[in-house]
């Protein structure tokens, strides 16, 4: 019998799982490419937060980050990689699981 | 992303933040309200070439407003962003309905110019044909741009010639043409208006270092 402090998916990626992130992943995941401003925009992030999360996600190889520059203005470019495309459609269908019994 | 309904819906949302600048329907609105401007040019200025230069001086810097207009408040509010390809296909869809368009345009001119003014059977039914053309184009728009509120710009577009012709035609009443034209124009520029007030409110220009974010 699962007690109450019993984590109900031992296997979901802790990585996806943290809202903030989720909120990045999931957003990039509806267009090809976008820049930071419309991710600040669309997340409710700060930049900071924004900054640190991009980070830790572009470390797992779960987001691609491309710096270039337009004329002499600095422009970066976001994507989710292949890896964090399946991490999110994995994490998707794990939490639907989890979630479906209260239905 | 087929059948995965809530993406789609969270793309669809994401994609129609890019049409709630209001500035579009500004612009509409504007190259509408400049039509009586056209048919004012013809008494002002003597041959068909410098006439066709003012015109087309007049729809580019409209273009070129409108273009910068939207780089200076919507690119610093909501960033860019590369579409997904089905809705890049769709934004080409657009592009060649709205070639079409022209060409249908310039078809009815070079009917209108080979056959002659004398041709009052084919002229009396140019804002029948404006009218079904500015319907498909706007529906084609609404549909392939997925923004719902151009569907009702297309009759607004096309009414506004149908009534301007045919009130003169068939009852020989005489509405301005400011009026025919402006009143469709001032209901479009007033959609415009509220929309680019209200997506001034919900998306504030955000500095680095500015804290939580309101509409999230």
């Amino acid at each position: 019998m699962k007690t109450g402090s019993e984590h109900p998916n031992p296997e979901l990626d802790r990585l996806v799982h943290e809202p903030a992130r989720l909120a990045i992943l999931t957003n990039l995941y509806l267009v090809e490419s976008a820049d930071a401003t419309w991710l600040l925009q669309q997340t409710g992030l700060t930049w900071g937060n924004l900054a640190s999360h991009l980070g830790k996600l572009e470390e797992a190889g779960y987001v691609r980050v491309k710096k270039s520059f337009k004329g002499r203005k600095p422009q970066t470019t976001l994507s989710i990689a292949e890896a964090g495309r399946e991490a999110l459609l994995a994490y998707r269908r794990q939490m639907l699981d989890a979630l479906q019994p209260l239905e | 992303m087929k059948g995965d309904t809530d993406l789609e819906r969270l793309e669809r949302q994401a994609w129609r933040k890019f049409y709630d600048d209001g500035l579009f329907d500004i612009f509409l609105g504007t190259m509408l309200a400049m039509m009586p401007v056209a048919s004012m040019i013809e008494t002002w200025l003597p041959n068909e070439l410098s006439r066709m230069a003012v015109l087309v001086a007049v729809y580019a810097g409209l273009v070129l407003a409108f273009t910068l207009l939207r780089r200076g408040i919507v690119r610093p509010r909501l960033g860019t962003i590369k579409p997904t390809r089905e809705r890049r296909r769709k934004v080409h869809g657009t592009t060649l309905v709205l070639a079409g368009s022209v060409l249908l345009g310039l078809l009815v001119w070079a009917v209108t110019a080979l056959r002659g003014a004398g041709n009052t059977d084919f002229v009396d039914y140019i804002p029948l044909v404006f009218l079904l053309n500015a319907t498909v184009v706007f529906a084609a728009m609404a549909y392939l741009l997925d923004v719902p509120r151009f569907y009702a710009y297309g009759p607004l577009f096309g009414m506004s010639i149908v009534v301007l012709e045919y009130s003169r035609t068939l009852l020989d009443i005489k509405i301005p043409v400011f009026v025919a034209f402006g009143l469709p124009a001032l209901i479009i520029v007033g959609v415009g208006v509220y929309k680019l007030v209200r997506f001034l409110r919900d998306y504030p220009v955000r500095d680095p270092g500015t804290a939580i974010h309101e509409n999230g």
